[in-house]
């Protein structure tokens, strides 16, 4: 059962996006920023990590650098919902430092587990 | 300059408080036109007051001068010719004196010839003497003991005296001696008999060279001409051109046709009936002689002081202007450059408020969209997962696909807004990179130590980006600022770069809408002694600092970081102990007009 961390500072995300996957049989710890993210990362690797980007404490695109320092090879997903600035789009910023695949908020089940599904098998984990 | 102007003009302007008001509303650049026109009025004006006070003093004088001229030479022709009167007076008593004693005619030898050659001598004026008979035979004269035989009753004088008894001179016309060549003037007395009939003329010759020599004198000093004539216009003597003139009739100048019979004296201007030169003439017509003595000054000798004067003060007054034209120029180069630099302000302020304004519109939309996204996900989410799990014909799974639909209309029209937003902030707050870094470079260069060499590499080609430069700027100086803390004392070197990333970054994935994205990658490199890990992990946290206390609060790297995602960047750093820190700034390409014509 492939163990998924997801890493969002908004509760009813974080609890949507639990009960998505789930569903699907997988197991979800979630953290509520990037510090207690990695600290959860660091405690018990998961095998995929989904990770918004926006967040107090540590950013998501640093969190994405910490945790591909520690591991090169663990796929992540970055969700986003876009910046305060209207032009902010910081998934393409991301998918640059580090990130596997990358995911636009709002978003339905449906491309959720797509998007899961298409980068558990490849990571080999 | 424009300071001390702006004093000078809100003194003045004070100061005449009648029209201080009317004085603050003129524009300052017709103002400066209107004094420069008005002083140069004023100035011209004096100038020609000054001239023409000058000119006019100027023939004043000459007409006086020529006056005083003509009174001298008037008394000193009386004087000569009183002097040649009492000459043939006393020889016609010597002649009366000779025949009463005997010692006349033939039997009288030389005697009468020595007479009238002593007193021809006796005179400077008298060339010759001589008397004739009642017949008009000449008997004796002073140039020679054995004259020619001449007889003059057929000329003027003879006539005149012999049909006056009057003892008064006469004075003749110039008639050309036949013995010297020279036009000599007959002067000459009646000889009275002792019975009072008519004896013959005493005749006396002046010639006209001994006026000319005494005119020289002063026709050479003051550029005059001097004339003496009789009455009748006849010239007797002139200076200069005595030979061309002496003899000749100036019946017809205005001199003997309008001013004489007017008046025995006088001054006029005209021109010169002999050479067409202007002149002023003054003139005056002997006392009891029917001589008039004339002076004649050219009206440019009158004003050749006039016009070396009118030199003079043109060269100080064509200066004068000339920098005042200059100083006004320049006065209204520089009004129109503050004026030129006060609208391109307001400009700059009114494109900076309207920056600011769609800025914090952008901020305002971002963070609405965002927030609606984030409550979109779980209706989303949750209607996918509802309707799956409903029957397929029920009412429910209707009703929850609408609302599936609703959430997605909302995603649609938060997408159209952000559009909206991104092409109205992108119009209103492009900044061209490589002009912005130049323009920062040269004030981060005054600002860094002399021990950090600052170099640069910049893109030319790097594009633009949806910023203001306040912003950038910012952020730029704190990262130099930490750069050159960390080298410290030592020699050092910071790089700044600045460069289009080629990673245009993008996913495939399902559901991802991010598209390919433009970024520019603006970097500050130094080579310090770098960040430890420890350090690294903490560096963009709120108040944490690695100075002294009381160097800073730790807040500047946090604050970058936050702009730089305001703005949609990312702020990263990457550094190994001993191999120097690189910050590098990631700001997505602001969008061209082709790009913004693409679907979101």
């Amino acid at each position: 059962m492939p163990r998924i961390l997801v890493i969002d500072d908004e509760s009813g995300i974080r609890s949507v996006i639990q009960t998505v996957l789930q569903r699907e049989g997988h197991s979800v710890r979630c953290a509520n920023d990037g510090k207690a993210g990695l600290a959860a990362f660091e405690q018990n690797k998961p095998d995929l990590v989904i990770t918004d980007i926006i967040m107090p404490e540590k950013e998501g695109i640093e969190t994405i650098q910490t945790i591909r320092k520690l591991d090169p090879l663990i796929p992540i997903i970055a969700i986003s919902g876009g910046g305060r600035a209207a032009n902010a789009d910081f998934l393409p910023l991301a998918a640059k430092f580090g990130a596997t695949a990358t995911l636009a908020k709002p978003f339905g089940a449906a491309a959720l587990l797509d998007v899961v599904r298409s980068v558990l098998p490849a990571s080999g984990h | 300059m424009s300071s001390g102007f702006d004093r000078a003009y809100s003194i003045g302007a004070r100061a005449l408080h009648p029209i201080g008001s009317l004085l603050q509303r003129v524009p300052p650049v017709r103002f400066v036109v209107v004094v420069t026109v008005a002083g140069i009025l004023a100035l011209s004006g004096l100038m020609a007051a000054i001239l023409l006070r000058a000119h006019e003093e100027a023939i004043a004088d000459a007409e006086h001068r020529t006056q005083d001229f003509v009174d001298v030479l008037a008394e000193h022709a009386v004087l000569v010719f009183d002097n040649v009167d009492r000459t043939l007076e006393e020889a016609n008593t010597t002649r009366a004196r000779l025949v009463r004693n005997g010692q006349w005619g033939p039997s009288a030898g030389d005697r009468p010839y020595r007479a009238l050659l002593e007193l021809q001598r006796s005179s400077a004026a008298v060339t010759n003497l001589s008397w004739t008979d009642e017949h008009g035979d000449r008997l004796y004269t002073a140039l020679s003991r054995f004259p020619p035989p001449l007889n003059v009753a057929e000329r003027p004088y003879f006539r005149a005296h012999s049909d006056s008894a009057s003892h008064r001179i006469y004075i003749g016309q110039p008639t050309l001696s036949g013995l010297t060549g020279k036009y000599l003037v007959p002067v000459t007395r009646r000889f009275s008999l002792p019975d009072g009939g008519f004896g013959g003329v005493t005749t006396a010759l002046v010639d006209p060279f001994y006026f000319s020599t005494y005119y020289q004198s002063m026709t050479r000093r003051q550029r005059l001409i001097i004339q003496l004539a009789l009455r009748d216009g006849t010239v007797l003597a002139r200076e200069p051109s005595l030979t061309s003139f002496a003899g000749s009739s100036q019946a017809e100048l205005p001199l003997f046709t309008t001013h004489l019979p007017k008046a025995e004296s006088g001054t006029y201007a005209g021109i010169s009936g002999v050479d067409g030169v202007e002149r002023i003439i003054s003139y005056k017509a002997i006392n009891k002689l029917p001589l008039v003595i004339s002076v004649s000054m050219s009206r440019s000798a009158a004003l050749a002081v006039w016009y070396e004067d009118a030199v003079a003060l043109a060269a100080f007054y064509l200066p004068l202007i000339a920098m005042l034209v200059g100083c006004a120029w320049l006065l209204i180069s520089q009004l129109r450059q503050r004026a030129r630099r006060q609208r391109e302000l307001e400009d700059a302020k009114e494109r900076l408020a309207q920056a600011q304004k769609l800025q914090a519109l952008g901020t305002l939309v971002g963070g609405i969209a965002h927030e609606i996204n984030n409550a979109l996900l779980p209706i989303m989410t949750f209607c996918e997962m509802l309707q799956e799990a409903l029957p397929e014909d029920g009412f429910e799974r209707d009703g929850v696909g609408q609302i599936m639909q609703s959430a997605l209309q909302i995603e649609r029209l938060i997408k159209r807004v952000r559009t909206f937003s991104r092409e109205e902030q992108a119009a209103g707050t492009r900044l061209d990179l490589a002009e912005f870094v130049a323009r920062l470079l040269k004030s981060l260069r005054a600002e860094v130590p002399k021990n950090i060499e600052l170099v640069d590499q910049i893109d030319p080609d790097i594009g633009s980006v949806n910023a203001t430069e306040e912003q950038l700027a910012q952020v730029f100086t704190d990262l130099v600022t930490n750069a050159a803390h960390a080298i410290g004392v030592e020699p050092g070197r910071i790089e700044i770069s600045a460069r289009a990333s080629l990673d245009k970054a993008a996913s495939t994935q399902a559901g991802d809408v991010s598209g390919p994205v433009d970024f520019v990658q603006l970097s500050v490199k130094d080579d310090g002694p770098g960040i430890p890990p420890i350090v690294r992990e903490r560096l963009f946290e709120p108040f944490f600092t690695t100075k002294e206390a009381g160097s800073g609060v730790g807040l500047g790297l946090y604050t970058a970081r936050r702009v730089v995602i305001e703005l949609g960047g990312y702020l990263h750093v990457d550094s190994e102990p001993g191999r120097g820190a690189c910050f590098s700034i990631y700001l997505p390409r602001a969008a061209t007009h082709g790009d913004l014509l693409q679907p979101a």
